[in-house]
């Protein structure tokens, strides 16, 4: 089959969205379909360009080029085709769910008509797809909500998830993410201030200016108890440091998606360490048994850290649930193939 | 909701007063109204009229303020550019919903012309929007027929308030949001004049023409039609309610003199002695050629004071019911206005009649809550359309940098798409929108 | 430097001007620069689409690259502050194929509408650019004569220069390239049976229609040549072709009035190797001089037989010969390293 993927990226950024994105393309490849990726140059999304944009996307159409696309990042859901599948990774939030908590227009009349209508437009869109797909159950609850339209989940894999790989359970909680502010990395590092096992932290990732925050805590920590690593790791270095990982923790607010970093602990069979707060990566963990989901509390987690570094058996248990739960919400890539292409 | 209403103020001004009865009572309805003067030059200096709602210099409004202090702006314009100079610059920039007064805006034209150095704009805005200049020494009659350039203010707006039906079509055409027909408040022309008197059909009769006089009030035919008829000239005076300029005042004089028609002119009046010589009329004469104007104020005075009405069969005073009015053709010859007059002057109770049911229906049908709930539900159309108005200049702009003619097919097609994304069933198609292509 | 490299693309085609990004991209990353090349859809049929696909283009915002280095029609009509175009040719359609009555747009009053928006959409860009460049004299006297424009000629290296290094060679002469009657391949297997020394012939590059490879079978076979002349008729991966290229005696190489060197002269002047061409070879003749670094002959298979039996009778020369060649293509320094400088000034 010949398949289009189309989504949008800011040229020489890389990461985040293009995962899924370059992922599916290889994959796709190796079960021999004929595949082409185009991004299309995503714009900044806190001003009337956005409507321009997603007019302007509506002039492309691939139909004489593929049997279908699958389309990822708004607005490439506006690229016309006849049969069109999105894998619908989020929203253009700051008009959905975040506007009431993060707006960066003011609330003018204007801008609540510009919301409405932005939602309007997503349905007509998402209402024309051979089928929807999101990437968590948190998306299509507000697909559901925002736009009244019904989709399906399907949870992203990992590529070549095989690389990760179970060594021991080892004395150091583990976080692999780029140093971002909802991403709350400080959370952790305050913890460590409450801790009372000899408990070890490692914040690994590419630093951003929300690292300041995270180094100032862990200046008053005693040395050698935090490690941070302000570089984008390598996945051979990844792999290696979960694999002797006591368990990680991902604690970031009001995630899209349910967290790569917490599907590659669950396959070195570590558990995972979240907050209540954390959206879509819930719906992975669940409290007790592929980890923890806790307050976003230093002392919280900090107890948690604590559990687990004096109950092995309980890091091992919670580890060995992460494992059975990615077979469980029937993550791979042979039925993601499958769905997309049906 | 905020909103900016760019008007004259002064007190000379009728559509100033219509603007502060109408901003007042939104006001009054929870809605923070700012007024931004447009008059310019020496019209700006003149006395602003009182009101509780904070007054700004329009000259000062930029497009950025207007944009992020208000939700939408209302434009009232009427032809006359000193009293609106500064709302045709705004409407250029920041456009929203033109209050259309007066059907004919030629003389806004050339003034904006004038005023910008562009002296042969009248002629391209005209090929733009009828596909021709007017010809050479065109009659003013062919002007209003056929280039009144409302269409030009209407494709500066956003939205748009007509007052009658008669002009609507060509706002609607011209115009990329909607447009609302509301009749303007008559209360303010309720000048609380008693009913007329009995009389007898042999008692003597004050027949009159209210307001200021100029020649389309064809106040010469109304004194030839009253001559051609010996018991109209036996038995009636008529007056001119209001001022006439020199050399009309000296001609209309003589040719009354001349007929043998009893005429009197009255001059300029206060408010009071304008309302006190109407108690004192029987018969108003209310003819238009050609019409011009969205509604006539002195109509509705007229009716307001229960007067019988002789009017025109066109604009907004074909819109007053037949049983309400006595209606004369448009281009009828003189002596239809004879028997219209002879019909009012002789058959007194049946005019009488029709005078006080004039007055209920004018009540009932110009009414200012009906047209604050008007405006109001227009500006809410209008402020939920702004974004995609934003996005049809965009798609405008950039055909006009590729050189696409307004007609392309193309754009149809990308309107269309347009339509199907952003639009929705409460609003005018977008496909209509060939948009400001004259700002 | 954070740069955008904007090109167009038919889904599931791929070309020189494909290679010619990517190869762009990569030695921009190389040299130090941030770059990314976007491939964005282009629809041009049916003509009516070409509007679309204008505004398409010219809709597209960036706001985060210092430089946009634009190939193609349409992808140059995307705005940016600092644009440089690399032309490698205009919509063809609307212009010299246009008069040569070659155009998929209709000569009808829509057609012409459309020619004319395409034609203002080009000089757009060209107005905007901070600096046009051209792969090409052709598409630089296009550009003049058309629009009115001048483009300075940016020749493009060669893709991937390390490939072509060079080496041991052995018995004989390689026709690379694009296979079709224009290039006249068939005349170098009728010399084949005219040449008196026993090299070999190997023939390898992809054939534009299933009968040009036919015909250049039949050839061989009626010829009875088939075991001196080797047919490799396919797109061959570069590494592949260069492998023939580095162990080849002599590269001939023998379009008909070619507009430029031509990426077959390059390759084996890089590697070394004497280019045997013919007199109206065109641009060919720029780097290869009779005598100097290969050999010029009369489009006849006598004096290419004769041509060839020179170049194998005498290997020392025709090594020295293959070493000017090397020279002077070094000489004209069309390296990416200097087309990155000049791209990016």
């Amino acid at each position: 089959m010949r398949v289009i993927l189309v989504s949008t990226a800011v040229p020489v950024m890389y990461g985040g969205a293009r995962f899924i994105v370059d992922w599916l393309e290889l994959v796709l490849k190796q079960y021999g379909h004929q595949v082409e990726t185009v991004y299309l140059p995503a714009v900044d999304h806190s001003d009337t360009r956005y409507f321009e944009q997603m007019l302007n996307f509506r002039l492309c159409n691939l139909a004489e080029f593929a049997d279908r696309i699958i389309t990822f990042r708004p607005p490439s859901h506006m690229v016309q085709h006849p049969c069109k599948v999105m894998w619908f990774i989020h929203h253009l939030r700051v008009f959905y769910d975040v506007w009431h908590v993060y707006r960066p227009v003011p609330d003018t009349a204007y801008w609540r008509a510009y919301r409405a209508r932005l939602m309007a437009a997503d349905r007509v869109a998402l209402s024309e797809a051979h089928r929807v797909f999101t990437n968590s159950l948190t998306v299509s609850e507000r697909v559901k909500n925002f736009n009244g339209v019904d989709t399906e989940v399907l949870y992203p894999p990992l590529m070549n998830p095989e690389r990760f790989y179970f060594d021991s359970y080892g004395d150091e909680i583990v976080c692999v993410c780029r140093f971002e502010h909802h991403k709350r990395q400080y959370l952790l590092a305050e913890a460590m201030r409450h801790v009372r096992t000899p408990v070890r932290l490692r914040l690994c990732g590419a630093s951003t200016e929300a690292l300041a925050r995270v180094e100032a805590v862990a200046e008053e920590i005693p040395a050698g108890r935090v490690t941070i690593e302000a570089r984008w790791i390598s996945e051979e270095e990844k792999a290696e440091r979960l694999a002797s990982a006591l368990a990680i923790a991902y604690v970031p607010i009001e995630e899209d998606g349910y967290g790569y970093p917490v599907l590659e602990a669950a396959h070195a069979r570590k558990a995972s360490i979240v907050t209540d707060d954390g959206g879509a990566v819930r719906e992975f963990v669940r409290d007790g048994v592929e980890g923890f989901v806790l307050p976003p509390d230093p002392k919280a987690i900090a107890e948690i850290f604590d559990r687990l570094w004096s109950d092995r058996k309980l890091a091992a248990r919670l580890g060995d649930g992460a494992a059975a739960r990615i077979d469980e919400l029937g993550i791979g890539w042979p039925r993601v193939v499958e769905r997309l292409l049906s | 909701m905020r909103i900016a209403w760019v008007t004259p103020w002064h007190d000379r001004s009728s559509i100033a007063a219509d603007s502060k009865l109408i901003a007042e009572a939104m006001a009054a309805r929870g809605i923070e109204m700012a007024i931004l003067r447009a008059e310019i030059g020496d019209a700006a200096n003149l006395p602003a009229r009182p009101t509780d709602l904070p007054i700004y210099p329009a000259g000062f409004a930029t497009r950025e303020w207007l944009r992020d202090e208000f939700d939408t702006v209302i434009y009232s314009l009427g032809d006359h550019y000193l009293y609106h100079g500064d709302a045709i610059r705004l409407m250029r920039v920041h456009p929203g919903i033109t209050v259309i007064h007066d059907v004919w805006v030629a003389g806004v034209v050339r003034g904006w012309a004038v005023s910008s150095g562009a002296p042969s704009f009248p002629a391209t805005a005209a090929t733009l929007l009828y596909g021709a200049p007017p010809p050479a020494a065109a009659p003013i009659e062919w002007l209003f027929a056929n280039q009144p350039m409302t269409e030009w203010a209407a494709s500066l707006s956003v939205g748009a308030v007509v007052h009658s039906m008669h002009y609507e079509p060509r706002v609607r055409a011209a115009c990329s949001g909607p447009v609302s027909v509301l009749r303007i408040p008559a209360e303010r022309h309720d000048l609380g004049i008693p009913a007329p008197r009995r009389r007898g059909p042999n008692d003597p009769v004050v027949i009159a023409t209210l307001g200021n006089i100029h020649p389309y009030k064809i106040v010469s035919e109304i004194i030839q039609a009253i001559g051609a008829s010996p018991r109209l000239r036996a038995l009636c005076q008529y007056r001119l309610i209001g001022s006439a300029d020199e050399p009309l005042r000296s001609e209309l004089l003589e040719l009354a003199g001349r007929l043998g028609v009893a005429l009197d002119i009255s001059g300029f009046l206060s408010d009071a002695d304008f309302a006190a010589a109407i108690a004192e009329t029987d018969v108003v004469c209310c003819l238009r050629r050609p019409i011009m104007e969205g509604t006539s104020g002195s109509m509705l005075t007229a009716l307001l004071a229960s007067r019988p009405t002789l009017v025109c069969d066109g604009g907004a005073y074909a819109e007053v019911p037949d049983k309400l009015v006595a209606k004369i053709p448009p281009e009828a010859p003189g002596d239809a206005i004879t028997a219209g007059l002879e019909r009012l002057v002789f058959a007194p109770d049946a005019a009488r009649e029709m005078g006080a049911r004039a007055r209920q229906w004018v009540l009932d049908s110009y009414s200012l809550e009906d047209y604050v709930s008007g405006l109001i539900a227009l500006a809410q159309q209008v402020i939920s359309r702004a974004p995609l108005a934003d996005v049809a200049r965009y798609v405008t702009t950039q055909a006009r940098l590729l050189g696409l003619s307004p007609s392309d097919p193309a754009l149809a097609r990308i309107a269309a798409e347009a339509d199907c994304l952003f639009a929705d069933s409460d609003a005018n198609g977008w496909v209509e929108t060939h948009t400001p292509h004259l700002r | 430097m954070k740069v955008l490299v904007l090109n167009t693309m038919t889904p599931f085609g791929w070309g020189g001007a494909e290679e010619l990004a990517f190869h762009l991209t990569k030695n921009l990353n190389a040299a130090g620069a941030d770059a990314e090349q976007f491939r964005i859809p282009f629809q041009w049929n049916p003509p009516e689409r070409l509007i679309e696909s204008m505004l398409f283009f010219r809709g597209l915002r960036t706001w985060n690259v210092d430089r946009m280095i634009a190939f193609r029609f349409p992808a140059y009509l995307m705005p940016h502050d600092n644009k440089v175009l690399w032309v490698i040719h205009q919509f063809r359609q609307a212009y010299d194929l246009w008069d040569a009555g070659m155009s998929n747009i209709e000569d009808s009053e829509r057609g012409r509408e459309i020619r004319a928006t395409i034609k203002r959409a080009d000089e757009m860009a060209f107005a905007e650019a901070v600096k046009i460049f051209t792969n090409h004299q052709t598409t630089a006297d296009r550009l003049k004569h058309y629009n009115g424009w001048d483009g300075e000629v940016l020749l493009p290296p060669l893709n991937d220069p390390e490939l072509f290094m060079g080496g041991e060679r052995e018995n004989y002469i390689l026709a690379s390239g694009r296979v079709n009657s224009g290039k006249r391949q068939y005349l170098l297997v009728e010399a084949m049976a005219h040449s008196r020394s026993n090299v070999r012939l190997v023939i390898a590059g992809p054939p534009d229609s299933p009968g040009d490879a036919d015909a250049l079978r039949a050839l061989v076979a009626e010829r009875g040549l088939s075991d001196r002349v080797s047919l490799d008729l396919r797109f061959l991966p570069r590494e592949k072709l260069a492998d023939y290229v580095n162990r080849a005696f002599a590269v001939a190489y023998m379009p008909y009035d070619e507009d430029g060197i031509g990426y077959v002269t390059m390759e084996a002047a890089n590697a070394g190797k004497p280019v045997i061409t013919l007199g109206d070879s065109g641009g060919v003749l720029d780097l290869v001089k009779d005598g100097e670094t290969g050999r010029v002959c009369e489009p006849t298979a006598e004096a290419l037989a004769a041509a060839i039996d020179d170049l194998v009778g005498a290997p020392a020369r025709s090594l020295r010969l293959g070493e000017q060649a090397r020279t002077a293509w070094a000489a004209r320094e069309i390296t990416w390293a200097k087309t990155i400088e000049r791209l990016l000034a």
